[in-house]
């Protein structure tokens, strides 16, 4: 309920500070400045009208960000089908193909624990990130960047633990493989080094 | 390759686990099980580091952006009274 100033009691306090998080979360989604500043104030507009509903002294933030995943994912299924992506049933406890990154393969001898990846500008990285399949992107920025949970982003995203684990690993991967071959491209680490498939 | 002091586990347990343990997430694996092997395998070593260095590039590069002083403004309007100032 709304009090007389038209504002209701607790919104600011417990969603505001969230806001620079939500922010970056839009800006990840959207992939500009423009619609992410949509998203966001649509966002808190949605969870501003649903105050109510909201249960005091639960995650904020996680309620945020699954406003705004849930606003950017019906703005997109308007304009296009989703992105398909591979099937999430992997075995993670399978083959050794997956245990051994493939891109420490190629890198040991020359920079085998990743140094490069600190002397990769930050707009390369966030250009790799923003390239991902959504469902990849969200659970890495959620995860990595966020901090949060696998059973929170679990809940937040609406599938099980198991596939928040999956696409941890899929979206991880796919960002280093990207990540190495620009760190070779870019001279960060001697051109011999290249991604090889097998094992 | 381990030694006597990774006994408890092995090298493709640790592989299989590293991303658990950065995450805090091990389940049903102790955490300085896990920790005790990379400090001591020399093979396992550089796969935590490359993930630890991966995930900190991931962070700088993406914990710059701060919402511009007219989004602050227009969500704060909202926050106020349930309307976007523009």
């Amino acid at each position: 309920m709304a009090d007389r100033s038209g504002s209701k009691p607790g919104f600011e306090e417990e969603a505001l500070p969230h806001l620079d998080a939500v922010y970056r979360f839009a800006l990840r989604l959207a992939g500009n400045v423009d619609e992410a500043e949509d998203l966001v104030q649509e966002t808190f507009l949605r969870a501003y009208n649903a105050w109510d509903q909201y249960e005091r002294g639960t995650r904020a933030k996680s309620w945020l960000f699954t406003i705004c995943r849930n606003v950017f994912l019906r703005r997109r299924e308007r304009e296009q089908r989703h992105e398909e992506i591979l099937s999430e049933n992997v075995d993670r406890d399978g083959t050794s193909e997956d245990l051994v990154n493939p891109i420490w393969r190629s890198a040991a001898g020359l920079d085998p624990e990743g140094e490069f990846f600190a002397s990769i500008v930050d707009d390369r990285i966030v250009q790799a990130l923003e390239n991902l399949p959504e469902e990849y992107r969200t659970a890495v920025v959620l995860s990595d960047i966020e901090g949060m949970p696998y059973a929170e982003i679990a809940e937040m995203v609406g599938v099980p633990v198991g596939t928040v684990k999956s696409r941890l690993f899929r979206g991880r991967r796919k960002l280093q493989e990207v990540l190495f071959d620009h760190a070779v491209e870019a001279g960060l680490i001697p051109a011999s080094a290249s991604v090889e498939g097998g094992a | 390759m381990s030694d006597d002091m990774t006994k408890k586990i092995t090298c493709q347990e640790a592989l299989r686990l590293v991303s658990e343990f950065i995450d805090g997430e091990l389940d049903g694996v102790s955490s300085s099980e896990v920790k005790m092997h990379f400090e001591r395998c020399k093979r396992c070593y550089p796969h935590l580091e490359l993930e630890r260095h991966f995930r900190e590039a991931l962070r700088r590069a993406c914990t710059r952006e701060k919402a511009s002083p007219t989004l602050r403004q227009r969500v704060q309007g909202i926050c106020s009274g349930g309307r976007s100032e523009s």
